[in-house]
């Protein structure tokens, strides 16, 4: 059975192209959300295995949204997906529970790689 | 860490050039390095300016200069090589170009500084037949690419924050 990932980012480029870098393989893109606030309610709905978050976005963004979902589900599966990853950020991340992370632009290969191994 | 404001500002192009580089080798595959100063020629095309502005202790912004056709080059390379599904796509793919070209300078300027130096804003993009954009009181400086995807000028304009909270 595929794995469910949800695509948390605003930018639209980026649902685009996961979904076209996980064509045919063990991963299914269940649906994206351009904030944070909206990818609350996505994770709810659509119970993922794994989501990809972006950090920068307007109204709620990726290290609170990491938060809110650890509150939601201390074992939820996150690859935070930014084009953004100097120390400090990644340390802040980290502090949150955040453990995998991918910089933009990136690799189908890569993405698949960072998927299997935060869901290990 | 630089020490004058004239180094510090070489060093903060130096960095914004190396992660052009590094994003279009990422994206193509290709090697790419500055040229000599050329003029984009946009005779029968549109040309096209997308802007990123800088925010922290020091501000400015960071402008992509280039043509319709070279921009729908790097968008084309984005999408792993296949055409875009329509041309409305073309300014969300260039817009996330801008993005992982200034974040990973950001990425590079705030480690180099140990610290958060600067933050990045979403990006604009402009387009038309004669396109001419001036930033008063900036410090300008600009790298040249002529490479296979086409012609890229990076047009980096910082100053200096005046605001006590930064």
């Amino acid at each position: 059975m595929s794995k469910k990932v949800l695509v948390i980012d605003d930018s639209p480029f980026v649902y685009k192209a996961v979904t076209k870098a996980l064509t045919d393989s063990e991963y299914e893109v269940v649906g994206n959300a351009l904030n944070g606030s909206m990818g609350l309610e996505k994770y709810s709905q659509l119970k993922p295995d794994v989501v990809t978050l972006d950090v920068t976005m307007p109204i709620m963004d990726g290290l609170e949204t990491a938060s809110n979902l650890f509150k939601m589900n201390p074992d939820v599966r996150i690859v935070m997906l930014s084009a953004m990853g100097d120390e400090t950020l990644l340390n802040q991340a980290k502090e949150i529970g955040v453990k995998h992370f991918l910089t933009k632009p990136f690799k189908p290969d890569a993405l698949k790689e960072k998927l299997a191994v935060a869901l290990q | 860490m630089a020490t004058t404001e004239k180094s510090k500002y070489e060093t903060l192009y130096e960095l914004a050039k190396k992660s052009f580089q590094e994003v279009i080798e990422e994206v193509t595959g290709d090697n790419v390095t500055s040229c000599d100063p050329f003029e984009i020629v946009t005779e029968k095309q549109l040309s096209l300016s997308i802007i990123i502005s800088l925010a922290g202790n020091t501000n400015g912004r960071i402008l992509l200069n280039t043509t319709v056709t070279d921009g729908m080059n790097i968008a084309v390379a984005m999408n792993f090589g296949e055409p875009l599904d329509n041309n409305e796509d073309l300014h969300v793919y260039l817009a996330e170009f801008a993005n992982m070209f200034c974040g990973r300078a950001a990425t590079h300027i705030n480690n180099e500084f140990g610290k958060r130096e600067i933050w990045i804003s979403p990006p604009s993009i402009f387009s038309a037949m004669d396109l001419d954009i001036i930033t008063p009181n900036v410090t300008s400086m600009k790298a040249y690419y002529d490479c296979p995807l086409g012609k890229f000028i990076i047009d980096m304009g910082f100053s200096e924050n005046t605001y006590d909270e930064f």
